[in-house]
Formats: C-alpha cells, structure tokens, sequence
C-alpha cells in the first residue's frame, strides 16, 4: 500500500533549472571544479523533464547536498567490480573500527577521515591494485603489452572510473588519471601504473563517498547517476548494476516511474538486496550476541559456534521474511516458524536431523514470538548467568521502540539486591524496588514490562519453567499504556510480541531508524519523508519494501536544498 | 566563567585543525626550548569496566613510599613504587554513568550529543601529541580493542575533538604494514631500497589523491567542506608519516601466525606482547612519542577463559567480575559486606596483577634502549587509568588513576593522594600530564571542572 507523498504547502523552491539530462549528461556528472553556486549547464542538474524544471513545492524542507561515505560493505562491494574475483571482501580485517551512522542517531566519526582511517584505506587499495595488475582484462581488452599505448590507457581509465565513481568520467578525469598512469608506466612499468592507478582512483572522494550535489546549486534534484547510487547502495549495498547504469545514462531514472520500477527490481530478490537486510541487521541488532559472553560452568554448550549460528538463525530469518514471505516487520515479531541448524535446533529442543545449513521449521510453541523468541535477542540481552529483565525490556524499549531513557540518577541505588539462600526470590521479585520507588519506577515502567513474559528463556534463550533457583517464573505483565492503551495483560512471549506487532510506536519507531539509514541523519526534527514514512509504516506492518517504494516515489526524496550558512 | 585561551586550546578539536595548532600554539604556550622536553614520550594505558581504588592502596601510606608494600593488585610494580602516584578520588562529570565513561574517558568533555557516550572533545594523548610529536613521523599510535556495535568508542580512547575518534589499530598485521612499512627480506639495503620505493609510491598516490579532494571540494559549498579539509589533512599527516620512515631506522615487531581481524574482541597475551613491542620500538627508533594502548573490559571468543592466566581462570568478562558482583557497594572501604565477595575479590585482583605485571614488563623494556645517558623509559611517563571506577552504574565518581615514571624529575612521584568526593576532576591529572611533558597549560577539559594542576604533584 502506498501513500502518495505528493508535498503540498507554501514552500517554494528556487525554480528553473536546465532540463539538459539525458545523454548530455555522460561525462559531466560531478564533472570538474564547480562553483557550488553555479547552475552549470555541463553538470548533472536538477529538473525531472521537460515538463517540470521547477523543483518541488513542499510545506517541509528537503534535505540539504552533501556527501554520504559508503560503508565498509559498500566499499568492498564497490571495490570487487573492479576485479573478476575477489577471495574476500577487501576491507576484511580492516576498517573494524569505523563507525557509520546508526538507526539510533548520529555515531562518532561516522563521517570522518582521520588518518588512521586513511592509512588503512591505502593498505586495502594497495591489495586491489595489486590484484587488477594481475589481471587486469576485467577493465580492459587491452594486453599489458598495450600500455604504451594512449588509447588503452585511457581505455583501462575510463572503465575504473566507470566502475569506481559509478558515472561517466569527465574528461578532465580521464585526462589526469592518463597522465597519472603514463608518469607510472614511464617511471616504473605499466604493471605498477595499473596498480597505483586503482589506487588513486579507491583513495578518491568520488570512489568513497557518495554524491548528492546536483548540478551544484543551492536548490537541486539529484542527477541521474545520483539517483542510481542512492538507490542501489540504499537496497543492495552495491554500486549500480548494468540495468540501473543504463537508465541513469539514458536519463530515464530521472522519471520517478521509472526509478520506482528499478527500485521494486532490486528489492525483489535477496540477492540485490543486501541493504535491506543490513538494516533489520542493525535495527534489531541481532549480531550483538557474537560479543556476548556466558559463563562457561553454567553454559557449557555456549561457544563462538553457536553465538555463530544464533546470529545466522536470525540473519535467515529475516531474509525469510523478507524475500519469501510476506516481507512486514509484524511477521518478523510474530512468526511461529524460524529457521534452525543442528546447533540451533539442539538449543531449542527441535527434534530432527539437522545440519550446518539453516531449514525453516515451526517454532516450538513456547518461542513463537519472531525475533524476540530468537537465542541472538534473548542471549545477547542478558547477562553472563542469567537473564536480564532490565536490559531486554531496555533494548525492546530503547531499540524497538525508539523510547529514550536517561541512565539512572546519580544516587540511586540501581543494584539488584543478591540471591538470598534464605529467602530465595526471582530476579522479578528482586526487582520490586523498580515498581515501589516512584524514582525507579518513573523510567522502569517503560522497561521492565517487556522483559517479564521473556523471563522464559535462560541467559543463552533457552526455555525454561523456573529461574536459575529453581523457582517458578511469573512471566504475566500489565502493558504499559503507549503500547496498549487498554493496557491488556500478556504472560507469554509470544503475546508480547503480538502487542508489539499491534503497536504504532513499533512502526514508528522502525520508520525513524530507516530514515536515519537512509539519510545518515536522525528522524527527530526531520523535515521531509520522515512523517510519511512512519504513515506507510504503520499502515503497512512495517514493510520496508513499502518504504523503499514510497521515498522513490516522492517528490523530495531527490531533491536537495542548500540552507542558510 | 572566562575560558583562558590556553584553556580553550584544549578543547579545540584536532580534525582539520592541525595546522591551525601548529601555526598558533607558538603564541600561546611556550614552545620547548629544550631538546630534552620534545623527548619525552607519553604512553596512555585504558581500560575498562572499573577499577576498584581499595584494591590499590599500599599499606604503610602514611611512611614514604620506600615503606610501601603494594598490594597484590599491584605487586609487579613493587620494586618502582617510588616512581608511583596513585591517585584515587578523581571523578569524570560527564561518563556516562552506566559502564565508565565511555567517549569522555580521555577528554573530561560533555557528549555533544544526547547520546552521553559520544566523544565530547579532544583527548589528553591527542592533545600532547600535538606538541611532543611534531616532528616526528607519527603523531599518536593507537593500539586498542574496539568494543564491537555501532559505538566503538570504548576501544577507541583517543579523539580529535567532538565525535571525531582517533581509531586504534587492532591488526598486528596492519601495524607492520601502516606503521613500519612492512618491508621483511633480503639484507638492509635491499629492504631500505624497497622501502625507498614504496615511500615514493604511496606518496605519488597520495599526491594524486589531494588532486581528486581539492576537484571534489570546489564543489561544495564552504560548509559541506569539512569533510573534505579532514580528508587532506589526514593525507598530508599520511605524507609526512612516510617521510618520516625513511628519516628513523625501526624494525617492525614480530608477529606469527594469522591476523587478528579488527573487532574481534580479546584478551589475547599474545596480542598484548605484540602491541607493547610496537609501542617501546616505536618510543625507542622515534616513530613517535606517543602512544595509548586501550583495552576492554569484556574480551575473549565466548567460551574461552577471558583472562589467560593460570587458574583459577576467570570465565566471566571484567564486566561480570567486577562491576556486578560489586553492585551497590561504596569503594570507600566502610561496607562490611564488601568482605562476603571475597570469591569475586580474588578474582580481581588476579586482573590488576595481570595488568599491572604488563606495565612492568613494559618498563622493563623501555629501560633497555639507551638513547644516549639515559634509557627510554628515563623519558616517559605512563598514565594508567581506567574508564570506570567507583559503583558500578556509576563509574564516573572515583576513578583511580596511576602515573608511572618521571621523566626528568618533573613530578613528585612516590605519592598516593587520595581526594574527597567531587573534589578533582580527572582533566586535573591530565593538566598534571600536560605539564610534564612540557607543556605550558594549566587546564584541559571542561573549564567548569578543570581546576589545574594536581596540588603537590609537580616537583
């Protein structure tokens, strides 16, 4: 189901650009030194068509140009279409630390360079360089013996460009790195010149960031192969493939039908989709639970193999759901079915001969409750013993429903009173401060709430009947009132999850972390999109194909606005 | 409350400003006039997940420190306790009051954001670095463990200024590339010629590549720039980085077997071994004159023995042993019922006597390198802190803090000093760092907590 987000209202956009796209537009997107202020007619520009050169009216502010930096997985995706066959992904063991923006808002150094970044970043195009000189008839159909000669160097140029800035090189570009690479051969050999020439063209900011500049005005559409990138990094996490390529240089990505065409395309198979899946990845944060560590005594099954396969199991799953199934954040909270391997279904009691490969099967009854009836949630969600009420019910508060809490005052006591031999009490029990302190229960009846009903599950998600002591669990729980505003009772994970399902503030709140994926910008105090993309959200059980779709469409999702400086 | 502009110095960030350091620090301090202050070196040792400051008080305090007798959380360092100063009672204003302190570990600034643990400023090592490593190839090494998730920045203690992280490096293969060149094989001339040529090439790149950032940034308007000016910034450190191999004469550390992949939590020795290495020989051939090492508090594959010394092994993270078991307990000493976790006690103090035999060893090997009358470590000053100390939940109010060595005698060592409650705030200690290492500041950090200079701590 899609809403039409159609901007309407007194905004009015600086009109007219050139509507010079189309073929016009090889070689001269991003092309050269502009003056930012120019409306260059030799550049990628604004405008839809003929029809329409005028940028959108809206009542909201679209967003400003900018740069986005591709993410280490964009990077490597973007690096293997510069060789035939990589053996791994380039930047693996590298770039560990950076940090790109989160769902959860802005992060530290998510837009940075610093030089240890860069240093690294030499170090991995040093070993693609290397690579394409063994082979680099994957760019070109000349012979190393050609590298004397200017067209096949310019030849070799223009498909790494093609390739690594994912547009039509200008010629000023062609001419530089031509020359870049004949200093090479003449100083060294062509070998080495194929080499250092990957690298410079990995080390470029066109190669590293992705552009939304337009033709370089303060009021602008994205160009064609702006477009292509942004759709194709936000579904596939890759460059452009050939089809979308085609549609940028042809101009024809330009029409909002057309770029709703490409996008669905890409979205329908997993295989182009590995965005999407990247952003349940860190929406949910379903690979937490390969640093989560158990006590080894208590735990003897729990080793790097199975927090492997916990994090595998929900990586299936929601590929499952996404690509197979009906694709809606609700199925994904409320599934009876999930997808095991012989460990996992050792660890949740499946009967059955299983191996290392993940099949789907019904969920035991206990554990139908989507993701949160998952090992990857329940384990990385509780403490090295035990399970952890405060820190499930935080991350479903904090994570899935976008509700932020401050820490606890300083001089609060916030301890979970020991285990009392004499008077043993489960960690509910051990929690009551949490509900008669009204300090406490100012900020813990947004939390705890959602972590009672999954009480049923140890510190690795096992299932169980009685807690750690033995004692019997009391999983049922009143839900708080921006969850139900009836306030119905749950007392099992599976109706928990069901209330989720049934919540706006789920779909919200997964609204908000999508944009913030999208745009590398937090939704809070967003202008344009971020309001419509929680109404399809919540209309459509959180289908992310839905969002896709309903951004391509929109008039200002390509439109970009200069502010004030 | 007037900020002095040698306060402000500290809080300016670093990206893209480095320069703009350069240019005006001559104005604003005094620049060393002695050789021997730009030869000092400043190591920073991290960790995480709390520290609790009565497992490091030595007996017999009130004689000088010839009478100590440290306890077993220290007693590595034993035979130095008169190049000691224990500090307990320092607090950070804005940790994130949930474990440690998170992006304000090593700068003592406000989160710039609502999210408390993202870096408010630039970090003490940074912050020297920019005077003790100016001309030297490598401003800071970092070598760290990053945490993991979308937040690393408690791996990653150093920062250039708000939300900008100084990374560390985590691959003891990419150290022997990035950091010495890589260059292993044939006789010395072979691989000073390898080395030759690869400097040459890299920087021909680099070269190349300021063309492409200067293309790219006539296309931005004056505010979209910064990215931009942070990108050239870090090539031309990049640049003066490889000219600078080519002016020391260093032997990259040995490293066997597999990579350690970025990310991967652990606890390895062998890393630890790998990366103190790094650093003395870095400190030592003038690599650089800074370096921090930062740790966390949970490491080791799940599964495995998190701390790998002889049984009784502890299983659990640091976080687990340590800061849990302690819950609600004051670290003053008065709670009774600190004496019923003497199961979790044991187990602490085996880490700290882990941590601190490290420290040792690594002394130990900085006192190997003679740099002409004195030894490296004559000219290096540890600080060794931990991102939390006090109650768990609310790691921010008594962090302990130990300063190992004293570098031309500049401070009063042999101390231990304990403070009252919000008295000193850690930027304190890091002015006290400052100072030692030459540096005319008298302030770091937030300025609404930034008192100084420690009382007595200068000699």
């Amino acid at each position: 189901m899609l809403l039409a987000l159609a901007p309407v209202g007194c905004y009015t956009g600086i009109p007219s650009h050139d509507a010079d796209e189309g073929e016009d537009d090889a070689g001269t997107e991003g092309a050269g030194p502009q003056e930012p202020e120019a409306s260059s007619s030799s550049s990628e520009g604004g405008g839809t068509d003929s029809e329409d050169d005028a940028t959108p009216e809206a009542d909201c502010e679209p967003r400003p140009p900018g740069l986005s930096r591709l993410s280490p997985e964009q990077f490597d995706n973007t690096a293997m279409t510069l060789v035939a066959t990589l053996a791994s992904p380039p930047s693996e063991g590298f770039l560990g630390s950076w940090v790109m923006p989160s769902p959860l808002g802005d992060a530290d150094g998510a837009l940075g360079l610093p030089a240890p970044h860069v240093s690294q970043l030499m170090l991995v195009a040093e070993a693609v360089g290397a690579q394409v000189a063994e082979d680099p008839g994957f760019l070109t159909s000349c012979m190393p013996a050609d590298w004397g000669e200017d067209a096949c160097v310019r030849d070799f140029a223009t498909e790494l460009l093609r390739r690594g800035f994912r547009r039509e090189p200008s010629p000023e570009e062609l001419d530089s790195y031509s020359a870049f690479f004949g200093a090479q051969r003449d100083e060294y050999d062509g070998t080495t010149a194929v080499s250092m020439t990957v690298q410079r063209a990995m080390l470029a900011p066109d190669f590293l960031f992705r552009t939304e500049l337009g033709d370089g005005g303060d009021d602008t559409m994205l160009g064609p192969f702006e477009r292509a990138s942004f759709l194709s990094y936000l579904i596939a996490d890759s460059p452009p493939d050939d089809s979308l390529y085609e549609a940028a240089m042809s101009g024809s990505l330009l029409d909002s039908d057309v770029a709703a065409e490409h996008a669905t395309r890409l979205m329908a198979e997993r295989s182009s989709g590995a965005g999407l899946e990247r952003f349940f990845r860190e929406h949910v944060g379903y690979e937490d639970v390969l640093s989560s560590f158990k006590d080894t005594e208590m735990f003897p099954s729990y080793d790097a193999a199975l927090s492997v396969s916990m994090a595998d199991e929900t990586r299936e799953f929601v590929a499952h759901v996404l690509w197979e199934d009906d694709a809606t954040f609700a199925t994904m909270l409320t599934a009876d079915t999930t997808l095991v391997n012989d460990r996992m279904a050792e660890l949740y009691g499946i009967d059955g001969e299983f191996g290392d490969a993940f099949e789907l099967v019904a969920s035991p009854p206990e554990r139908r409750a989507g993701i949160l009836g998952h090992a990857s949630f329940l384990a990385a969600t509780s403490s090295n013993e035990d399970s952890s009420i405060v820190h499930r019910g935080l991350h479903i508060s904090n994570e899935l429903l976008c509700n932020e809490l401050p820490p606890p005052p300083p001089g609060v006591d916030d301890t979970i009173p020991e285990v009392d031999d004499s008077t043993p009490q489960t960690q509910r029990e051990r929690l009551e401060g949490h509900r008669s302190d009204p300090s406490c229960a100012a900020c813990h009846e947004y939390i705890d709430p959602f972590g009672y009903p999954l009480e049923a599950f140890d510190a690795i998600g096992s299932y169980r009947e009685v807690d750690n002591a033995g004692l019997s669990l009391d999983l049922s729980v009143q839900l708080p009132s921006f969850i139900d505003p009836e306030q119905s009772s749950v007392d099992s994970a599976e109706q928990l999850a069901g209330a989720l399902a049934n919540a706006p503030a789920t779909y919200e709140c997964m609204a908000d972390h999508f944009y913030n994926f999208t745009f590398g910008a937090p939704a809070a105090g967003a202008s344009c999109d971020a309001e419509a993309l929680r109404a399809v959200a919540t209309a459509s059980d959180g289908t992310l194909l839905e969002l896709v779709a309903a951004l391509v469409r929109s008039e200002t999702f390509f439109w970009r606005v200069r502010r004030g400086e | 409350m007037g900020i002095s502009r040698r306060r402000f110095i500290a809080n300016l960030g670093l990206a893209g400003s480095a320069g703009l350091l350069s240019s005006i620090a001559g104005e604003l301090w005094v620049r060393a006039e002695s050789p021997a202050k730009l030869e000092r070196r400043f190591v920073t040792i991290v960790d995480h997940m709390g520290w609790w400051a009565r497992l490091l008080r030595p007996t017999n305090l009130e004689q000088p420190s010839e009478a100590w007798e440290l306890p077993e959380s220290l007693a590595p360092l034993q035979d130095r306790r008169d190049q000691l100063t224990i500090l307990e009672g320092l607090y950070n204003p804005h940790g994130s009051g949930l474990h440690g302190t998170y992006g304000a570990v090593l700068n003592a600034m406000p989160s710039p954001t609502s999210d408390k643990r993202s870096i408010g400023g630039v970090s003490i090592d940074r912050f020297i670095a920019t005077e003790l490593s100016a001309d030297v190839p490598i401003s800071s090494l970092n070598f760290g463990y990053p945490y993991g998730g979308n937040n690393t920045t408690v791996g990653n203690a150093s920062s250039d200024g708000p939300q900008a992280p100084y990374p560390a490096m985590t691959s003891p293969l990419e150290v022997i590339a990035q950091v010495f060149g890589g260059i292993d094989g044939g006789d010395a001339a072979e691989q000073r010629a390898e080395l030759e040529r690869l400097v040459a090439q890299r920087k021909s790149v680099l070269d190349s590549s300021v063309d492409d950032i200067e293309r790219m940034r006539t296309r931005l308007a004056a505010g979209e720039r910064a990215q931009m000016d942070q990108y050239l910034d870090s090539l031309r450190q990049l640049e003066g980085q490889l000219d600078g191999l080519l002016t020391v004469e260093c032997t990259a550390p040995a490293w066997e077997g597999p990579d350690v992949p970025a990310g991967q939590n652990t606890m390895r020795p062998d890393l630890f071994a790998f990366f103190y290495e790094a650093s003395a020989i870095a400190l030592e051939c003038g690599l650089t004159r800074v370096v921090t090492i930062a740790s966390p508090g949970v490491g080791g594959e799940p599964g495995t023995p998190r701390h790998p010394f002889e049984p009784p092994n502890v299983p659990q993270a640091m976080h687990d042993a340590i800061m849990h078991p302690m819950l609600g307990l004051e670290n003053d000493g008065t709670d009774a019922s600190w004496l019923d976790r003497e199961e979790h006690v044991a187990k602490i103090r085996r880490i700290y006597n882990w941590r601190a035999q490290l420290v040792s060893n690594f002394v130990d090997r900085l006192e190997q390198t003679d740099l002409g009358g004195y030894t490296t470590a004559d000219r290096t000053l540890i600080t060794w802190l931990n991102a939390g100390g006090g109650q768990h939940h609310f790691g921010s109010d008594n962090i302990p803090l130990i300063f190992v060595g004293n570098p031309d005698g500049v401070l009063n060592t042999g101390r231990y000093e304990r403070f009252e409650p919000q008295t000193r705030c850690i930027s304190d200690a890091f002015t006290t760092a400052a100072r030692a290492m030459g540096m005319d500041v008298d302030g770091f950090g937030d300025p609404e907590h930034s008192q100084g200079v420690l009382p007595g701590a200068l000699a």
